[in-house]
């Protein structure tokens, strides 16, 4: 079963990894930053030069347009197409881009009667203001140019079928921002195009059909690998972990549980029975003793050891990219990011078994974070099934929101809080379609592995609980304290984990990745072991603490003088014996150790996630807390507060409940969520009834956590990495315009194309020069009025691509990016690249407050804006840009945004 | 290489189910758990005593009188049963042992492929690397030699075969006879039928081989390799496959490279 994802992708992988072979090339630039190469403006000083005499020769009379027909069928469904033949309309409406667009287009036009001359600054608009008397040809063409070829521009990479289409257009490099309004207007473009073409032949039809239902079967695939997955790593791990412990001979496949599954002996302490040896066992054939239990110990150290080597070995080995939760990377590729082989098939092998490696070998870490991790690879993969997905990031990233819900989705059997966690936590652009399909993934992964059955206890976790108590009013006071005590445990975690992650990258341990694991390992191992409460799995722990006392469980925990009369009828409330208040000093030292060893385990190279500590720790105070309560209510049963629940005899307080309570607040001041949590924590109890105490307790956390420090951990350690995040929950309070923001900066030059008078020399030359990721095509360089937007990778492959295919294109070869056909051409024949031209780029003027540009960032996703003023073409603003500049405002540091 | 991977651990599972289908483990219980009948008895309060009782019964069957009160009707006289019946706690579970068996054997394969190839790569590529390095003008020559012989078109350049094929040689060099298994580990495990017979010649010559030949020795070696795998065409395909296959392994590689650069020495990712 696993081997269809294999298969179905090494070739796909390969094709889009092939393109960036060296993504550090692609590491530092930046879009039209400051870095030119060569000295300020020298490359477009001699280009003004020559594109002086080439725009005279434009408007020579021979030069009278020539309109290519376009393929009309393509965009026959467009609105308003035929009403705009006037040249000089505003083109306010745009025919693909979206309505929400406001171009620049129109400014043209009143550019040209205010002269440009008059308050436009002087940066950029250095050779536009004299042009200014050419304006008025150049105008009229370009209005109706404009008009006539937006289509084009737009319709370009909808056309990946037709066979002239350049290879690799449309992907990105590594480390890039995706344009998500460019992806989704090539994806209408193909859409209309499937629609159109549906008519011609029964085969056509079926294509259609098996486009329109490609999204669904997509993500069933997902739901399917992704329950098996989950069942594969929770067996595995669950073995794994028993490991630790012993063996059953007779099969050696069972863990302790399972291997004890029949038989009636099982003794109370320990969970052991005849058909489980413990290596002590073996070894010495003895199970009780010192001997024994230092064999034991050792063992349990030994192949602690083991495990985190192994783990860490394989992830340095094969895929480094494996380590971590991998949910601040998930949250930036969902933003719009490009990592390469972040989600490929080794880091979905080497996580998928490095995780149960970790959790197996008892560190402080959990596998739901990385599970959402696996979710995504196996969305990421099979999306390259479906070439509406594979080829395009943006719809690509509508299976990996689906994914990140099923990866939650069966790391707590919570169907619905996956899908309500990947709108909250990870997601970026979420519509509604989304929401459908993210919902019939959970839905379907989480049947998958309930089916699987991994933990024999009909539910997908091992730490489902089932209450049915009620609550007293009075207890939403102990719940709102749990919840103040959580987000303060969330937040010393939070800095704490900060400051030594900071410290792992800058100083030398960073150099010793494995030796760190190690040494982690052997000192949790060691200081778990003497421990039972850190001992066992952390599942099992929060299942303990979770659970109420009832006649099965006979923990220390559980140590009431109380008598079991009728295990349907109410528990009666007891007072604590001894096992009680040892297990509490137990479990302090067991929060203690665990809140300790998570700061250091959590970044370390290995995978790991951090909501199984986070419950853990919420979980042992909650029951603390709960235990406390619980004897106040024994001893002084008759207080108000209470309101006579008490007196009856019952038990009405009900320490699990709390626990569940804190392990809620613990997770929520540190992952920040609120729905989510809430229903998750609910779905995991199967009790509507506790929705109140946790939502008081995730809302207290979350408000004491965002008071004590702002970010929780996934953003704090996006701020760490420098990921291009832009967060859509902070707010832009400042005052800043977009000239302020802008690239370049005054007495700089700004990199630009000219539509039709560069040569091929010219533009090879001004790559060279340049690091920029995108090139504003303009009118000339005088007239630095904008045409479109060309990115640097579509025309280094463009260029390569012509000199390797058309005849006849040689250096002196003019690229031209029009429609228009040249004038008798005495050199080489031209290169025509209106293909790769984006003829709608978004822009604002100067004079737009950044707060808005911010919001447009945001809001649409877009990659890079330009800036105009007067219509002349001043500069851009790349979301690299807008990303230094938030830092800036917010007095950080703008260099630690690193990469593009 | 994948596809050759999981169709030998597919292979192994299957048979490993085939042989061990007779399990003595059962897939469904019932689980009981009651006060023992002292505290029935003496109503104390010091009941921490527990009985465990397990039996295979329908779930419909899975309650005190299902369970319990069959195997206790010696023990219990009277009216015990109405006394400890409420106090007993049953609980009906299900699992599937054959899964769990299989997914055991699964991961303990992946993993062991895991390391063995882990094993292979840290120990044999910095040394394969650095003779290929140092012998790569040999190398060449002589794989041009070969290709002269076996009378085919060099689809591809030649460093890479001449790579491979080295790589095929010190590997074996170093593990004559030891690590047979770990040719499947690879994922240049493609080699075609001819090469298993010139290995086997090969592992019967070389005992005791030092692994730091001389490249003359090399040569030696690998012409020997030549003329014992005598299908010339079988010859020519697993050089097309190795050479597919080194190019992709050389890609991934280097992708691996540039990962680890970015995370264990830069620290731009994944702090």
């Amino acid at each position: 079963m696993e081997k269809f994802p294999l298969k179905g992708t090494t070739g796909n992988l390969s094709i889009s990894s092939a393109a960036a072979n060296h993504p550090l090339s692609a590491d530092h630039t930046s879009y039209q930053s400051v870095t030119s190469k060569t000295g300020k403006g020298s490359p477009s000083v001699g280009g003004s030069d020559r594109n002086a005499t080439s725009t005279t020769s434009l408007t020579t009379p021979g030069t009278v347009p020539v309109y290519e027909a376009d393929e009309d069928g393509m965009i026959d469904i467009t609105p308003g197409n035929g009403g705009l033949t006037n040249p000089n309309y505003p083109y306010s409406y745009p025919a693909n881009g979206g309505g929400d667009r406001q171009d620049g287009v129109g400014a043209p036009s009143s550019s040209s009667s205010s002269g440009g001359g008059g308050p436009g600054p002087g940066n950029g608009g250095g050779g536009g203001g004299e042009g200014v008397g050419m304006s008025s040809p150049t105008h009229t063409r370009f209005g109706r140019d404009f008009h006539h070829s937006d289509h084009e521009g737009i319709s370009f990479a909808g056309m990946t079928d037709t066979s002239d289409d350049i290879p690799g257009i449309g992907q990105y490099e590594d480390f890039h921002t995706i344009d998500w309004q460019r992806d989704i207007a090539r994806d209408r473009m193909r859409h209309r195009y499937i629609v159109k073409k549906r008519q011609d032949s029964f085969w056509d039809l079926l294509k259609g059909a098996h486009d329109a239902w490609s999204g669904w079967v997509c993500v069933l695939l997902v739901g399917l690998f992704t329950g098996c997955v989950a069942g594969v790593i929770d067996i595995g791990a669950s073995w794994m972990t028993d490991l630790k412990f012993g063996i059953c001979p007779q099969a050696f496949w069972l863990n302790r549980e399972q291997c004890c599954w029949s038989s009636n002996e099982t003794s109370f302490d320990s969970g052991n029975c005849s058909q489980w040896y413990a290596w002590s066992e073996i070894f010495t054939s003895s199970r009780e003793g010192f001997g024994a239990y230092v064999i034991s110990y050792f063992f349990y150290i030994m192949w602690a050891m083991l495990f985190a080597l192994l783990a860490a070995s394989l992830v340095r080995m094969f895929a480094p990219y494996a380590c971590g939760s991998g949910i601040p990377e998930i949250k930036t590729i969902l933003s719009g990011f490009i990592i390469r082989s972040y989600l490929g098939k080794w880091t979905l092998i080497i996580k998928s078994v490095g995780i149960m490696l970790s959790v197996s070998a008892g560190l402080s870490l959990g596998k739901e974070g990385p599970m959402v991790h696996i979710a995504s690879c196996i969305g990421n993969i099979l999306s390259y099934l479906f070439p509406k997905y594979g080829r395009n990031e943006a719809k690509k990233r509508e299976i990996l929101s689906a994914a990140a819900a099923a990866g939650v989705s069966v790391a707590f059997g919570a169907p619905i809080g996956g899908v309500l966690f990947s709108l909250e936590e990870v997601s970026y652009y979420f519509p509604l379609k989304t929401l459908w399909r993210s919902f019939f993934c959970a839905l379907i992964a989480a049947f998958i592995l309930r089916s699987i059955n991994p933990f024999g206890n009909e539910h997908s976790v091992l730490f489902y609980v089932e209450y049915n108590k009620p609550w007293i009013f009075f207890e939403l006071v102990p719940f709102i304290g749990l919840g103040i005590i959580g987000g303060i445990i969330a937040t010393l975690f939070i800095k704490a984990n900060l400051w030594w992650c900071r410290f792992r990258k800058y100083s030398k341990l960073g150099q010793y990745p494995v030796t760190e694991v190690l040494i982690v390992t052997f000192i949790t191992a060691v200081i778990a072991y003497p421990n039972p409460y850190t001992r066992m799995n952390t599942s099992e722990l929060i299942y303990l603490l979770f659970s109420q006392c009832g006649i099965s469980n006979q923990d220390p925990l559980c140590d009431y003088n109380r008598n079991f009369t009728d295990v349907n009828s109410a528990i009666e409330i007891a007072a604590a014996g001894p096992g009680v208040y040892k297990a509490v000093w137990l479990l302090i030292l067991a929060l203690a150790m665990k809140l300790i060893m998570t700061i250091f385990t959590f970044g370390m190279k290995v995978p790991c996630g951090l909501f199984i500590p986070s419950l853990a720790l919420g979980a042992i105070t909650g029951r603390v807390v709960g235990i406390a309560m619980e004897q106040l209510a024994y001893n002084y049963p008759k207080i108000w507060i209470f309101s006579g629940e008490c007196s009856t005899g019952d038990d009405c307080i009900t320490p699990g409940l709390y626990a569940m309570v804190g392990a809620a607040a613990v997770l929520g001041g540190v992952t920040r969520m609120t729905v989510s949590l809430v229903v998750i924590m609910f779905e995991l109890t199967g009790g509507v009834r506790y929705i109140v105490p946790l939502m008081a307790a995730a809302m207290a956390s979350k408000w004491v956590g965002d008071a004590l420090g702002r970010q929780g951990i996934y953003d704090a350690h996006i701020a760490l990495n420098g990921y291009p995040f832009l967060d859509s929950k902070d707010e832009f309070q400042h005052t800043t315009l977009a000239a302020d923001v802008m690239q370049p900066k005054r007495n700089e030059t700004l990199a630009v194309i000219t539509q039709d008078s560069m040569t091929v020399d010219d533009i090879e030359t001004l790559l060279k020069e340049t690091e920029h990721n995108g090139y504003p095509v303009v009118v000339s360089k005088e007239n630095q009025y904008l045409v479109g937007f060309v990115l640097r990778r579509d025309l280094n492959l463009a260029l390569a691509n012509a000199r390797r295919i058309i005849d006849g294109i040689t250096g002196q070869s003019l690229v031209i990016f029009t429609s228009v056909q040249p004038v008798q051409n005495l050199g080489p024949s031209p290169l025509k690249l209106k293909k790769i031209l984006d003829m709608a780029p978004i822009t604002v003027t100067d004079q737009t407050p950044m707060e808005t540009v911010v919001d447009m960032f945001r809001k649409l996703g877009l990659r890079q804006t330009l800036v105009t003023h007067n219509g002349r073409l001043l500069g851009v603003i790349t979301k690299k840009d807008v990303l230094r500049h938030v830092k800036q405002m917010d007095n950080e540091d703008p260099n630690t945004v690193l990469f593009n | 290489m994948d596809r050759k991977l999981l169709c030998s651990i597919a292979l192994v599972v299957v048979l490993h189910v085939a042989t061990t289908q007779s399990q003595s483990y059962e897939d469904k219980r019932c689980k009981c758990i009651c006060p023992s009948l002292k505290t029935v008895d003496n109503t104390t309060m010091e009941g921490t005593d527990r009985m465990l009782i397990i039996d295979n019964v329908p779930p419909n069957k899975c309650n005190c009188d299902g369970v319990i009160l069959p195997r206790l009707a010696n023990k219990i006289k009277g009216l015990k049963g109405q006394e400890i019946c409420p106090r007993c706690d049953c609980k009906y579970e299900n699992r599937n042992t054959t899964i769990i068996k299989v997914v055991v054997i699964i991961v303990i394969w992946i993993i062991s492929l895991l390391v063995i190839y882990m094993l292979f790569l840290m120990c044999l590529d910095p040394l394969l690397n650095k003779r290929v390095k140092a012998n790569y003008q040999e190398h060449t020559n002589e794989d041009v030699i070969i290709a002269s012989d076996s009378i085919s078109p060099k689809p591809i350049g030649p460093s890479i075969n001449g790579r491979s094929r080295h790589f095929r040689d010190v590997y074996r060099n170093k593990y004559s006879g030891s690590y047979v298994t770990t040719t499947i580990a690879r994922p240049t495990g493609g080699t075609g039928s001819s090469d298993s017979d010139s290995e086997v010649e090969f592992l019967a010559t070389t005992t005791t081989t030092h692994y730091r030949h001389q490249p003359h020795d090399d040569r030696e070696r690998d012409d020997t390799a030549v003329t014992v795998g005598n299908g010339q065409d079988m010859h020519v395909r697993e050089n097309n496959v190795l050479n597919r296959v080194g190019h992709q392994q050389d890609k991934w590689k280097r992708q691996v490279r540039e990962q680890r650069r970015n995370i264990y020495d830069r620290h731009t990712m994944l702090n």
